[in-house]
């Protein structure tokens, strides 16, 4: 009887690959093909959006059409294989970073499994080596003497569809979050792979909606959201509102002001989505807190260069605007408020792009004085490396217990984590505003932070299972903390960690709000004249205020 | 030696084989990455696999008193419902127990053990169920958190198309606004 029931079940149930496993073939990797379907792949961009862009940068953005990846036809220009050739012989050239990264990878193995993907799918082609050596392995058949001789042996292979496919997929399965990057001996830069890749995919029409609509409504607009001058103008008063009814205080921020001491820019997002509004907020009350003479932009209204995730003209266009609204302003110097990927823009590209900005000084708090060398040169400063300033110069007055009804940690949001080294600053304006702050373990945080999963322009609904499958490291860490010591509010500094984290900690760790550090500051900045707080800048009631 | 005895002295090797046997659903990199990481922020799915698998069998002996649901086991589960897996390959791993218990234990063990190992069975029989609630569970959440990442207008970052059109969006979303924030 036992016997018979080993054998049938063995069969019908245990070995059966499609139903039980969903098994992986095990196979080389290059025999294993990419199957794009739906949730696993972004939508391509909208006929228009390709037509737009093209016409300032001819050539690319590649074919203006409607494609479907899912079918075998991809409608891509005839020679494709070639554009996508010469592009990367091109960039081999241009950029010296890539030949080095194309060349000195050892396959020693160190950054197999530090990437999130990998972590939440098993998927080896997740490994950031090997999603690196998809583009290698096209190097070395055209551009190397081992690859063109010995071709496979060599780990060479030709530029096929298949592996177009492939690259749509995996380095589409890429933030850019360079964790895997802090552990490779060699300091290769794996999301610089990933962007050159995605440059290249661009060439031959192959894109997405969620990075080129964003991208066009920045360079058109001045925002990824396309809010108009007078739409961001009044939602900012509807914030102003709030912010009166919670502490009595109207303020009235300046838009476009010329000869302001500074300009500040922050992600659209933060004008018009929550929970950024609430950071938002509490920038606001922050600077009417330190009378600082700053201005708005309606033209350069958005912190986040969706051209990173594009092609670096792209990139350099939607950062010169920057620049651009600097100079007509006649600032001193600019702040930038809570994002991502701006700070990598500014820290690793905006000189080489569009630096040095002689035409502005060098960044010195007006209430402080201090200097920020640091920003010498892009003459841009963190608004978390303003407010610590502040608070270390005892120019603030706070009141921590206005954050006792939350129990707060600290996501080091990749980009101003790993690609500017703001690793401290965050975390001592936190210990000032809020009473209950506990870390995440060590390997999860600062240079090890663990990304959101849906950085890089995969922050869309249509691919919401693998975002929550890729957000697994991160928030199996804030799980951590809420078993360990109740956290309810996981805090970081990106607009983009702001939108995706909320959605990520819905489905892991429900009962979790996300908010940006500057909330905590607004709730805890003691403002001269101000009412009783009886809540929150989200009107969540007070500790004590609950009745 | 009976039924319980040599299932208490087979535990370990079943275990492991049941984990063994859930891993290969992942590629051989994957699974090799999965059982060997020990650190359970550096590899929070075989931490998940391992300790869950672990605990619930230990309710299914009795080692394990409290009845409900391991914690790690449900989140291996919430995993597995966003991975890409067929529904029945997401939780049907719990019946691939049984063919490990059988070849492990033999012909001779369970047939002397008879209802005894029918209880047991049916034991694994209403744990999968359960497990099947649970993703089912976890589907109808991560469609909640669609529906709200969309009410908090995330979609607009795409759906802007031309400053006029969004100027309309725009009026209407604030007469929203400002119903919500007066109510």
């Amino acid at each position: 009887m036992a016997n018979m029931k080993v054998d049938e079940l063995g069969v019908s149930v245990a070995r059966d690959p499609s139903l039980m496993t969903g098994a992986v073939p095990t196979t080389d990797w290059w025999d294993v093909p990419a199957i794009i379907k739906p949730g696993n792949f972004c939508y391509p961009a909208k006929k228009e959006m390709v037509e737009y862009h093209s016409k300032s940068l001819p050539g690319k953005f590649g074919p203006a059409r409607t494609w479907d990846p899912e079918s075998d036809d991809w409608q891509l220009p005839e020679n494709w294989k070639e554009i996508i050739i010469n592009g990367l012989k091109e960039r081999l050239d241009k950029f010296r970073s890539l030949k080095i990264f194309m060349d000195c990878c050892v396959r020693c193995g160190a950054c197999a499994d530090k990437c999130h993907f990998f972590l939440g799918t098993g998927d080896p082609k997740n490994m950031p080596v090997l999603r690196a050596e998809l583009m290698r392995s096209i190097y070395r058949n055209e551009f190397t003497k081992a690859g063109k001789i010995l071709g496979k042996l060599a780990g060479a292979r030709e530029m096929t569809f298949g592996v177009l496919k492939e690259w749509f997929m995996y380095f589409y399965q890429c933030t850019e979050c360079r964790r895997c990057s802090v552990f490779c001996p060699y300091g290769i830069d794996t999301a610089e792979v990933t962007m050159m890749a995605r440059e290249l995919l661009h060439l031959v029409g192959v894109n997405t909606n969620w990075i080129l609509e964003p991208a066009a409504n920045s360079n058109r607009t001045g925002n990824h959201m396309g809010l108009q001058p007078h739409t961001l103008k009044e939602n900012a008063e509807y914030l102003c509102d709030d912010i009166e009814s919670i502490t009595g205080i109207r303020i009235t921020p300046s838009w476009n002001r010329k000869g302001a001491e500074v300009l500040f820019i922050t992600p659209s997002a933060d004008v018009f989505a929550e929970p950024g509004i609430y950071t938002f907020m509490g920038y606001l009350l922050l600077f009417e807190h330190i009378g600082l003479d700053y201005t708005f932009s309606t033209y350069a209204s958005e912190g986040g260069n969706f051209g990173l995730f594009t092609n670096n003209e792209t990139m350099k266009r939607l950062n010169a605007k920057m620049y651009a609204e600097a100079k007509r302003l006649g600032v001193k110097w600019i702040l930038g408020g809570e994002c991502g990927h701006m700070w990598r823009v500014l820290h690793q590209y905006m000189d080489t792009m569009n630096g040095p900005a002689d035409f502005l000084q060098i960044p010195k708090s007006p209430i402080t004085g201090t200097v920020f060398d640091n920003a010498a040169s892009t003459k841009m400063v963190h608004i978390s490396e303003f407010t610590a300033d502040l608070i270390r110069h005892g120019k603030l007055k706070l009141d921590p217990t206005r954050n006792n009804h939350r129990r707060v940690t600290y996501h080091d949001s990749c980009n101003p984590a790993r690609a500017m080294g703001l690793i401290e600053e965050p975390r001592y304006i936190l210990k000032n505003v809020a009473n209950n702050f506990f870390e995440m373990p060590e390997n999860t945080i600062r240079e090890s932070t663990f990304c959101c999963g849906s950085g890089t322009g995969l922050n869309t609904g249509e691919i919401m299972d693998l975002r929550m499958r890729a957000g697994l490291p991160r928030a199996n860490a804030v799980q951590y903390v809420k078993d360990t010591h109740d956290v309810d509010t996981l805090s970081c500094v990106c607009a983009i960690d702001r939108a995706t984290l909320t959605a990520l900690v819905d489905f892991w760790v429900p009962g979790t709000q996300v908010c940006g550090v500057s909330e905590l500051v607004g709730n805890a900045l003691v403002m001269d004249g101000e009412k009783e707080r009886e809540s929150g800048l989200r009107f969540e009631p007070l500790e004590g205020m609950e009745g | 030696m009976n039924f319980k005895d040599t299932l208490a002295e087979k535990k370990p090797k079943i275990v492991q084989l049941w984990i063994e046997s859930v891993m290969a659903s992942y590629s051989a990199d994957g699974a090799s990455f999965f059982m060997k990481q020990k650190d359970r922020f550096a590899n929070p799915l075989g931490f998940a696999a391992k300790s869950g698998l672990t605990a619930v069998f230990d309710q299914l002996t009795g080692d394990r008193t409290t009845q409900e649901m391991p914690p790690e086991l449900m989140q291996f589960i919430k995993l597995r419902s966003v991975q890409n897996f067929l529904p029945s390959a997401a939780v049907g791993f719990i019946y691939q127990l049984k063919t490990i218990m059988m070849a492990q234990l033999g012909e001779a063990i369970l047939l002397e053990a008879g209802s005894e190992w029918f209880a047991f069975e049916a034991k694994i029989d209403a744990l999968s169920l359960k497990l099947f609630d649970l993703y089912m569970e976890d589907r109808e959440l991560l469609a909640q958190v669609k529906v709200n990442e969309y009410r908090r207008k995330n979609h607009v970052l795409a759906e802007g198309r031309c400053p006029s059109s969004m100027a309309v969006n725009n009026q209407e979303e604030k007469i929203e606004l400002k119903v919500i924030r007066d109510c």
